[in-house]
């Protein structure tokens, strides 16, 4: 139940919860008599699909028409008098309409939104029933740009946030670029590279005192640290990055000091402690900048932004990866401008704008290639493979997650391994493909525990979603059968609320 | 009207959704719903947008509209047929682009109901564009022509009407084009602000040619920037319809009377219940305070807070959820560079808008800025003065306080 007296603060930029919206929405619809425009925003064909049923099951007498276009229409209200049907239904939904919208900034002076600024007296009439609009972010803001007048009969405009168990989880952040390479190491060679590091180390170790070469341990060090990152063992790169940060120290070398900061700021980023990955990032960011190493204060202000984006600030995001972008761009670091490229086609996929991340995404890819930088392109693969999964293209999506992970399994990514097979279970719990879907996400969630990460709760409400759509006695068999073990509380405690 | 010896032509303007189309409409009522010792004038209300694509228009479009509505309006409200043959012949040379083949055999078009198939046009741009080739080698004919049409159409005002129609004989017609401000595009001319001056100041002598009174409705934006003023020596008397005010100039203070009528406002369209039925104290002065005057904006929260709530009163957490999507709207789209000068003027003593600064003038397009007039104390030249205050939204937003905080956007002049 819904607590109507809960204050908020309505001058903070955001969303209300779904459970609100979704009342508020079902309240609009048995209000209205007549014509009544409505906008419901919401970034997902999944989430639309779902949130539509939602609210045919909260008013079980109205009938509604779903209008789906997969094409572009140029004039909308034409393209509905063609397909109302007869008897009126009570009520209109209509999705699709981001076809008709290209990706670009001037998607508000395109003819579609001409055309529905002008022809906005002539709905009521042809349309006398509430009219929803189920529209994505961009198409939103371009159409209360381009057709203000239509805009301004409006009678509300709901929200909806991607809910934390579907595509807004398992997004791939590609950090900085710098230890591209390393990365893009094939699995056995991350191994046998490791294991060289650690002999020379452990011989380092072993000689006197006075023969020891303290530089060249720091650089070991920090070597391991990478490699350690890059196979997802977490503990020990931190363990060794914190060994190079306290040498460095020693040393009075502030330039490894500042890089060894910045990496333990990306072990605790990856873990979910952003307060903590932020103070990293800034103590090193202070000393890049004093050094003057503009390649460093790019990758710090890179992966500030991918903190500002994950607390869901994404102007502050967007603000920092351009500074980024334009610093990498100046140096010619293309590994730098492609990370850059990506993260920003990640903020236009979480307002929807699928076209301008799908340019993105592209352009990164392109670039990745060019320099062999295979985690690169896993990253866009995955990311592209998300951009068809939430428009609903399941094949299309299927094929890039099975691209992006045929090369994270070779690399030994297991963090990038373990989010495509969270989508790819997410797709088949979609698609009615249970059983598949029930083993990708319980090994992606046992992967997110164990590098403690926080899409293991994504992974977890995930289940939980499965386990509802599956029934609980087939799912609660196929849990003891993978694990032996009773199916444990969690799973039986309804989902987390939209955070 | 009355005192005047010639045709006189008005201008209206204001924010979009400040209430233009009701007050004209209010107009046309009065207009005719007068005492026996008055004089009656015969209004004909256009609402331009049923017949113009606001993207694509060409003056003649306008013209054809004045003509189709005219006759319309005679026949439905007087009964009287135009017998006018200019147009009837221009209209049947030109049917076969918007007619289909059925009703082309259907004989000749007559004037007074061709109004629905010359409204067509507005949907069938290449239809529009052939009808524009005929019709635009004859424009100076047109407007004669319209004119000679306004004479047969004084000519039947001046007899005594039908019982039932009109109270008594009118003594001349007003023609009344709303919307006008809204079109965005002609010929082919850049879009926007460029669009507008062409009309309305370039083209101008075809607007004010034309022997009836007229009024048009203007956009804001060309109305306060730098042209503005010729526009009324090119014209006539331009009204502002501005924001009800509802705080004081500068000090931002309730202005209770501006509240009161804006109570008056809701409270008529609340079918018969109390305010305080509806509303609690606090969200009434929540959605009041923060719809900043704009009576269209006010209706909307209004409407948005009734379905965040399951019983009424409705609650102040209800008013606070229905303005969360205009919250978004303004944060998102307002450009990065008119922070600081919302700022500057939230700040400034006189509460103006400096002559010629584009970005002021976009500010109130997009509501971000909202103009108020009655602002001086007892300076009659004060007192009509508009002035502007930032949108009471926009102004809690926190780019917005940041900007004010900043000393230097502050006190740039």
């Amino acid at each position: 139940m819904i607590d109507h007296a809960t204050e908020i603060d309505p001058f903070a930029p955001g969303t209300l919860d779904q459970e609100t919206e979704l009342a508020a929405l079902t309240h609009a619809l048995e209000f209205a008599s007549g014509f009544s425009l409505l906008f419901v925003l919401c970034n997902q064909a999944p989430q639309r699909r779902r949130l539509m049923a939602e609210v045919r099951a909260r008013l079980p007498q109205f009938t509604i028409q779903e209008i789906h276009f997969s094409e572009p229409v140029n004039h909308l209200l034409d393209a509905l008098r063609e397909r109302l049907t007869s008897p009126l239904p009570d009520a209109v939904f209509v999705s699709g309409l981001e076809h008709s919208l290209p990706a670009l900034a001037s998607a508000s002076t395109t003819s579609f939104i001409a055309n529905l600024n002008a022809s906005r007296n002539s709905f009521p009439q042809a349309v006398p029933r509430p009219l929803v609009l189920w529209v994505p972010e961009y198409v939103l803001a371009a159409m209360a740009q381009g057709a203000p007048d239509l805009f301004s009969i409006r009678s509300g405009v709901y929200a909806f946030a991607a809910s934390p168990d579907e595509l807004a989880g398992f997004a791939h952040t590609l950090s900085a670029g710098e230890h591209w390479q390393t990365h893009s190491l094939p699995l056995a060679e991350k191994r046998d590279r490791t294991a060289a590091i650690e002999r020379l180390l452990a011989e380092y170790e072993t000689l006197p005192i006075g023969q020891r070469d303290r530089r060249a341990e720091l650089r070991l060090f920090d070597r391991l640290g990478v490699l350690l990152y890059a196979q997802g063992n977490y503990p020990e790169a931190l363990h060794q990055f914190q060994r190079a940060l306290k040498l460095a120290e020693e040393l009075g070398d502030v330039a490894g000091v500042a890089s060894s900061l910045h990496q333990i700021g990306m072990l605790h980023q990856v873990r979910g402690n952003y307060e903590e990955a932020l103070d990293h990032y800034q103590r090193s960011l202070k000393t890049l900048e004093e050094l003057s190493d503009m390649a460093g204060v790019a990758s710090s202000l890179h992966n500030i932004g991918a903190l500002h984006q994950a607390r869901g600030n994404y102007e502050a995001a967007l603000d920092h990866y351009q500074r980024s972008l334009k610093i990498a761009e100046e140096l010619s670091d293309m590994a730098g401008v492609a990370s850059s490229l990506h993260q920003i086609g990640n903020l236009h996929f979480i307002r929807g704008n699928y076209e301008a991340a799908l340019d993105h995404y592209q352009h990164s890819l392109k670039i990745a290639e060019g320099l062999g930088n295979v985690t690169g392109v896993a990253g866009s693969l995955h990311q592209i493979g998300r951009l068809h999964h939430a428009r609903g293209n399941y094949e299309e999506a299927l094929d890039h997650y099975q691209r992006s992970l045929k090369i994270t399994e070779e690399l030994g990514d297991v963090a990038s391994v373990a989010r495509t097979q969270g989508l790819i279970g997410l797709l088949f719990s979609e698609t009615g493909n249970y059983t598949e879907a029930f083993q990708l996400l319980l090994s992606a969630l046992a992967t997110f525990r164990q590098l403690q990460s926080p899409n293991a709760r994504i992974a977890e409400n995930s289940l939980k979603t499965l386990r509802a759509r599956w029934g609980e006695q087939a799912f609660d068999a196929a849990w003891r059968a993978a694990t032996g073990e009773d199916v444990p509380e969690w799973l039986q405690e309804v989902r987390d609320e939209i955070s | 009207m009355t005192l005047a010896n010639d045709h006189l032509c008005f201008l209206l303007s204001g924010h979009i959704g400040c209430g233009k189309s009701s007050e004209l409409k209010r107009l046309e009522r009065a207009l005719t719903d007068v005492a026996p010792t008055e004089d009656c004038y015969f209004p004909v209300l256009i609402d331009v947008s049923e017949y113009l694509d606001d993207y694509d228009v060409s003056v003649t479009d306008i013209l054809l509209a004045i003509v189709t509505e005219l006759a319309d309006t005679l026949r439905a409200k007087l009964n009287v047929e135009l017998k006018d043959s200019y147009f009837t012949k221009r209209l049947n040379e030109i049917k076969e682009f918007f007619l289909s083949e059925v009703e082309i055999k259907e004989g000749e078009l007559s004037l007074g109901s061709a109004k629905a198939k010359i409204q067509r046009l507005k949907k069938d741009p290449t239809a529009r564009q052939k009808v524009r080739e005929l019709l635009e080698p004859k424009m100076s004919t047109m407007l004669e022509e319209i004119n000679l049409v306004f004479e047969e159409a004084r000519l039947a005002l001046k007899k005594q009407p039908q019982p039932g129609l009109l109270k008594q004989p009118c003594r001349d017609l007003v023609i009344i084009l709303d919307n006008l401000e809204k079109i965005r595009k002609i010929g082919a001319v850049e879009e926007g602000l460029a669009s507008q001056r062409e009309l309305f100041l370039e083209r101008y002598t075809q607007l004010t040619g034309m022997r009836a009174h007229f009024i048009y409705t203007v956009p804001l934006r060309l109305v306060r920037s730098a042209d503005g003023p010729q526009l009324e020596q090119r014209y006539g008397p331009l009204f502002v319809l501005p924001m009800i005010k509802v705080i004081e100039r500068g000090t931002r203070e309730p202005f209770s009377a501006g509240v009161t009528s804006m109570m008056e406002i809701l409270r008529k369209r609340l079918g018969g219940l109390e305010l305080e039925e509806v509303f609690h104290a606090e969200a009434l002065d929540f959605l009041l305070i923060y719809s900043g005057g704009h009576v269209r904006n006010l209706m909307i929260f209004v409407q948005n807070a009734c379905t965040y709530t399951t019983t009424l009163p409705i609650p102040l957490s209800a008013a606070q959820k229905a303005i969360k999507q205009t919250v978004n709207t303004y944060s998102s789209s307002i450009p990065e560079n008119h922070w600081g000068k919302l700022a500057k003027l939230d700040l400034s003593p006189d509460q103006r808008v400096p002559n010629g600064d584009e970005d002021y003038l976009k500010m109130l397009e997009n509501l971000s800025l909202l103009e108020y007039v009655n602002g001086g104390d007892d300076d009659i030249f004060a007192k009509a003065e508009p002035w502007y205050a930032v949108n009471p939204i926009v102004r809690e937003l926190k780019k917005f306080t940041e900007a004010r905080q900043k000393p230097t956007d502050a006190k740039q002049s």
